[in-house]
C-alpha cells in the first residue's frame, strides 16, 4: 500500500494547489470585474473620467457675470484693492444665484459673513510678503477700540472696497 | 482655527492629514512580519525551543494580517475603492506596492496555516457530525489522508513555504518603511534606513506580543509556561532590540552628526514636540530599560527563577509594544509636523476620542485580531500539537 507510487500521498497537495489556481482565476475574473471599461485609455486613470468632467455644467461665471444686475457693486470692486478678488471668491458661485443664459434670478445669493473669510488672506503668518497686509483680528480689533465679533471686519471695513 | 503655528510655515502646508490610522497600519503590519519570524524560526530553521508556539506564532500572523488593511481602508474617503490597488497591481507608485506583496503574501500564509493545521482539520471532521462536520471535510479540501508519508510531505511544503514567507514579509514590512523612506522631500522620513528599521521594530513588536499572548494563554489554560521558550524568545528579542535601537540611534547621530540644514528643524522637533513620545518612551521608557532587563534575563537566566524570568520578559515586551507604538508615531507624525521650509512647526495633532480616524477606532481595529485569535483557538486549537507524538508540525 505504501510507495509504489510516490503521488500516492499526495492528492490534497494537487487538491490545494487546484485552489491556488481559482484563485488567481478569480482575481483575473474579479480585474475584468473590477477594472473600468476606459481604464488605462490615457494612461493610469479612467479615461472617461476626462469626458464626463468636461460634460458638467459650468458653475462660474466671472465677475462679468455679475455686472449686468451689480453694476454700482462692480464699478467699487473693480476700482478698489480688492479688485483682484474673484466675486466668486467670497461669494457662491454664481449658478447657484442665476441662470445667465435665461438672464434669471433663481435664488438669493449666499453671503458669508464671517471674519474666517477675511482671515484666509490676511491672517498675520510669517510666509506671506512683509508688504502685505496682515493681522492678528483679536489685536487689530482692540486696538481699534471694537469689539471681537464674528463679523467684526465689517464693522469697519466695507468688503468690495476696504479701507 | 489654526493653533500654535510657530516660525516660518507655507501657507498650504499647515496641517496634518495622515492620522492616528497611518500610525496603526505599520504598527500592525510590523506585528504580522513580527510573529511570522517567530513561527519560521522553528519551521525553517528548525528552533526546536520554540515549537510551542510555531502554530501560535502563524495563527497570530494570519489574524493580525488580516486586519492590516483595516486602518488604511478606515482613513480613505472611499474604502469602497481599496480593492483597486489588489485588482490593478503597477509598479509607478510606492502606495501600489501594498496591492502585489499583500496579496501574494495573504495567499502564502493561507496555504502554510493550512499545511500546518491540514491533520487537526481532518481529526475535527472526523469527529463531528452534520454541518460542522461538511465545513471541516471542505476545509479538508475532501482529503483525509494523514498517513506518515502525506506528513511528511505536508512538512517539506511547510518548510518551503515558510521559507517563501521570509522575504515575503520582510518584503511587505520593508516596504511600509520604503513608503516614507522613499518621501524625498521629508528629511526625517528619507532615509534608506528607513525601511530596515521599520523591519527590526516590527520584529521586536511581534516577538513581544507573542511573549505576551503566550504567556496569557498558558495562565488561561493552566499549563505551565515553557521555560525554554520563553528564554528562547527572551534571547531572540533582546537581540533585535539591540539591532532595532542601534539602527534608530545611528540615524538621528548621522543626522546629529551631519548638522546640514534639516538638523534645525528636527532636532528642534525630538526636544520639544516629540520629548515624551521619543525622549521619554522611545528611547529610555520603551528602549534603554527593557534592553536592561532583557539583557539580566538572558545574561543571568541560568540562575534565574522561572517566575522571574516570566515576569521580566512580560514587562519588557509591554514595554516594548508601547516603545514600537512610539516609534510609529514619531515617524508618521512626527514627520508631519514642520513645515517644508524646515524653519517652522504646524499645528500640533491630538486624535480625538470618538473621530472616525480617532483613538477608539484605532483600538477597536487592534482589538479585532484579538476576537479572532480567540475563534481560531476555538476552532482550531493551537496548542493541540504539544499533545502528540513526535514528529509533528
Amino acid at each position: 500500500m505504501t510507495s509504489e507510487n510516490p503521488l500516492a500521498h499526495s492528492k490534497h497537495v494537487f487538491r490545494a494547489a487546484l485552489l491556488l489556481l481559482a484563485v488567481v482565476v478569480a482575481l483575473i475574473l474579479g480585474r475584468l470585474f473590477f477594472v473600468p471599461e476606459t481604464w488605462g485609455e490615457y494612461g493610469f486613470y479612467r479615461g472617461a473620467a476626462v469626458g464626463e468632467h468636461r460634460a458638467e455644467p459650468v458653475r462660474f461665471g466671472g465677475d462679468e457675470a455679475c455686472e449686468p444686475c451689480h453694476d454700482a457693486e462692480y464699478a467699487e470692486h473693480a476700482a478698489g484693492v480688492h479688485a483682484p478678488v474673484r466675486c466668486e471668491l467670497c461669494h457662491g458661485p454664481v449658478a447657484l444665484h442665476a441662470d445667465l443664459e435665461e438672464g434669471e434670478k433663481l435664488a438669493e445669493m449666499p453671503v458669508r459673513r464671517g471674519r474666517e473669510l477675511c482671515e484666509l488672506c490676511h491672517r498675520a503668518q510669517a510666509a506671506r510678503p512683509a508688504s502685505f497686509p496682515q493681522i492678528d483680528v483679536r489685536e487689530h480689533v482692540l486696538e481699534n477700540g471694537g469689539e471681537v465679533t464674528p463679523d467684526a471686519c465689517f464693522d469697519c471695513h466695507d468688503p468690495h472696497s476696504p479701507y | 482655527m489654526f493653533p500654535e503655528l510657530t516660525g516660518f510655515l507655507f501657507p498650504n502646508d499647515v496641517h496634518i492629514h495622515w492620522s492616528m490610522m497611518i500610525v496603526m497600519y505599520p504598527y500592525i503590519t510590523g506585528l504580522v512580519a513580527g510573529a511570522f519570524i517567530v513561527s519560521s524560526l522553528y519551521h525553517v530553521f528548525g528552533a526546536e525551543e520554540l515549537k510551542p508556539l510555531g502554530r501560535f506564532a502563524l495563527a497570530t500572523a494570519l489574524c493580525f494580517l488580516a486586519v492590516a488593511g483595516l486602518p488604511l481602508l478606515n482613513h480613505l474617503g472611499h474604502p469602497e475603492r481599496g480593492i483597486n490597488i489588489i485588482v490593478t497591481p503597477h509598479f509607478t507608485s510606492a502606495m501600489a506596492g501594498f496591492g502585489i506583496l499583500y496579496a501574494s503574501y495573504f495567499i502564502i500564509l493561507l496555504f502554510e496555516v493550512w499545511f500546518v493545521f491540514r491533520v487537526d482539520i481532518i481529526e475535527t471532521a472526523e469527529r463531528s457530525t452534520g454541518f460542522k462536520r461538511g465545513l471541516f471535510a471542505a476545509l479538508a479540501l475532501g482529503v483525509y489522508d494523514t498517513s506518515p508519508e502525506a506528513r511528511s510531505l505536508d512538512r517539506n511544503i511547510i518548510r518551503i513555504l515558510a521559507a517563501i514567507g521570509i522575504p515575503m514579509a520582510c518584503l511587505l514590512h520593508g516596504y511600509v518603511g520604503f513608503l516614507f523612506g522613499a518621501v524625498k522631500a521629508n528629511p526625517w522620513w528619507s532615509t534608506p534606513l528607513m525601511p530596515v528599521i521599520f523591519l527590526f521594530s516590527a520584529m521586536v513588536s511581534g516577538i513581544a506580543l507573542l511573549v505576551i499572548l503566550y504567556q496569557v494563554a498558558m495562565k488561561l489554560k493552566g499549563v505551565p509556561i515553557d521555560r525554554l521558550a520563553i528564554a528562547a524568545l527572551a534571547r531572540w528579542l533582546w537581540l533585535f532590540l539591540i539591532m532595532s535601537l542601534t539602527l534608530e540611534l545611528l540615524e538621528i547621530m548621522m543626522l546629529a552628526y551631519e548638522r546640514a540644514e534639516e538638523w534645525e528643524v528636527i532636532g528642534h522637533l525630538l526636544t520639544h514636540q516629540l520629548s515624551f513620545s521619543f525622549i521619554s518612551l522611545q528611547m529610555v521608557g520603551g528602549g534603554l530599560i527593557p534592553l536592561i532587563l532583557l539583557g539580566i534575563v538572558v545574561l543571568m537566566g541560568h540562575y534565574m527563577d522561572d517566575r522571574i524570568r516570566n515576569t521580566l520578559t512580560m514587562v519588557s515586551s509591554l514595554l516594548l509594544l508601547l516603545q514600537v507604538l512610539a516609534m510609529r508615531w514619531n515617524v508618521v507624525i512626527g514627520g508631519q509636523m514642520f513645515s517644508k521650509s524646515m524653519s517652522g512647526f504646524r499645528e500640533t495633532y491630538v486624535p480625538g476620542f470618538f473621530e472616525k480616524e480617532g483613538v477608539l477606532a484605532a483600538v477597536a481595529i487592534l482589538f479585532i485580531p484579538f476576537i479572532l485569535l480567540a475563534i481560531f483557538e476555538r476552532v482550531l486549537p493551537t496548542f493541540r500539537h504539544l499533545e502528540r507524538e513526535e514528529g509533528s508540525v
